[in-house]
């Protein structure tokens, strides 16, 4: 008899790590046991052909991994389920109120409206954008300096010479007293928005540099003196 | 054809639209003399010429409905009027000008007006700041530019979403198909299909609005 034949099998109460456990570890396995882990190996290759012990034992398995590393659940999955889910009445109510709005019995909701506006914008109608124009247009008013080529001209009645001459004398003591009035009520600032004044950056490089700052602050100073030059554009273009 | 003179297409349909948008320029530019000189028609040739384009790919992608750039068209025309002889020729022809008010317009509309839409006030700064050097010269390419952007701006918002709702909304909402189609693609009937949309809708309007609470978190 061999000595590990002689040994009893370690019991519920033997402890673990002792060296009758030590030597359990290390023992060759038995005919038995190589058959069980064979079939373990291959059921975790794959699992459909799991069978018997090693089924229990993918169980074990699959349970250890939920803990450990729980996955995600498949996003498909997951609304299927959410489609099973009971619907309520107002729910319903809504879902027909939206098939009929798509369907072009009824407002359709903003965010519909939205997302076809991005996705697949709609060609503003011809006799739509000639009203904006004329509109806009409309706003402006003839210009005093405008060219006449394509206006229509009224001649004016001659009038007699004194007519004309009183006419001109009050326009001219009219056009007078109401630029002081604009020249009082608006002096000062332009109605233009303030423009940032230029600078010069050779006070910003008296100081020396610290070790690896040099380009931060060059940058800092060059996206300062491009904010400026944007909103002096913006606010020469009248769009500020 | 003898040989070394074979056509070069490429070349030709690249110098073809290199010499159509000089023609293009040219024309604005003597339509915007005219116009600082106060001529209206002129005026109006060049918002006609521009303004459809200008509202199609800027305007109501980022508006998100037609009465809103309709709106915006509006103002950005008096704008113009009001402001065209301020504005100086710098050899990149009138459109992106005439874009960077329409977007200045846009902007002051969603700060104005808290709608539900895909782009955010952000959004538009950001397109503002870019639109003095970005806006390519052509409006062809500028519109193009445009057009493409406001589709990612779809396409991040529906990744917000389940594939699934996001699938729905797209074969319904953006592909337009009909309703039993569609519910036959996901394998439901079409009365789950109602509800699957119903929820797909509700799920984007959340998602956007919980992106806009955490830009405004985030401005704070």
């Amino acid at each position: 008899m061999s000595d590990r034949e002689s040994r009893p099998p370690r019991g519920p109460s033997a402890p673990i790590g002792s060296a009758s456990e030590r030597d359990e570890l290390d023992a060759p396995p038995t005919a038995e046991e190589a058959l069980a882990a064979a079939r373990l190996r291959d059921a975790l290759e794959d699992p459909s052909a799991a069978a018997g012990g090693a089924a229990d034992a993918l169980e074990l398995v699959a349970s250890l991994r939920a803990a450990w590393s729980p996955g995600a659940l498949d996003p498909g999955a997951h609304a299927e389920m959410l489609d099973d889910l009971p619907t309520s009445e107002e729910e319903l109510a809504l879902a027909a109120e939206l098939r009929e709005a798509l369907d072009g019995a009824g407002a359709r909701p903003e965010i519909v409206v939205a997302l076809r506006a991005a996705h697949r914008p709609t060609p503003l109608a011809d006799v739509e954008h000639r009203a904006l124009v004329d509109r806009a247009l409309a706003l402006a008013g003839p210009r005093e300096d405008a060219a006449p080529a394509g206006g229509s001209v009224v001649a004016l009645r001659p009038r007699a010479r004194t007519m004309r001459l009183a006419v001109v004398s009050a326009t001219t003591v009219l056009a007078l007293a109401a630029s002081v009035v604009v020249w009082l009520t608006t002096a000062g600032p332009h109605d233009a928005a303030p423009l940032a004044r230029a600078r010069s950056t050779q006070p910003l490089f008296g100081a020396p540099f610290k070790p690896g700052e040099a380009s931060a602050r060059i940058d800092r100073i060059a996206m300062a003196r491009a904010s400026d030059y944007r909103d002096n554009r913006f606010a020469k273009w009248g769009v500020r | 054809m003898p040989e070394g003179q074979a056509p070069r297409p490429a070349t030709d349909d690249l110098d073809g639209a290199q010499k159509r948008r000089a023609e293009s320029d040219a024309a604005d530019r003597v339509l915007v003399t005219k116009a600082q000189a106060g001529d209206r028609d002129a005026l109006g040739e060049l918002l006609h010429k521009h303004g459809p384009g200008l509202y199609r790919s800027v305007l109501l992608p980022r508006l998100g409905s037609e009465a809103a750039a309709k709106e915006a068209l509006s103002e950005t025309y008096a704008k113009v009027v009001a402001n065209v002889g301020k504005f100086v020729w710098q050899n990149v022809g009138f459109y992106p000008w005439l874009r960077t008010v329409a977007l200045r317009v846009a902007l002051d509309q969603l700060r104005a007006k808290k709608r539900l839409v895909l782009f955010e006030e952000d959004d538009l700064a950001r397109e503002v700041d870019a639109a003095q050097t970005a806006t390519p010269v052509e409006q062809q390419v500028s519109d193009h530019r445009d057009r493409e952007a406001a589709r990612a701006k779809v396409e991040e918002a529906l990744a917000r979403i389940n594939p699934r709702y996001a699938r729905a909304i797209r074969l319904r909402v953006l592909d337009e198909k009909p309703r039993d189609e569609v519910a036959a693609e996901l394998g439901v009937t079409p009365a789950t299909f109602d509800v699957l949309l119903h929820r797909a809708i509700a799920s984007l309007k959340k998602a956007l609005g919980e992106r806009g609470e955490s830009s405004e978190k985030h401005d704070e």
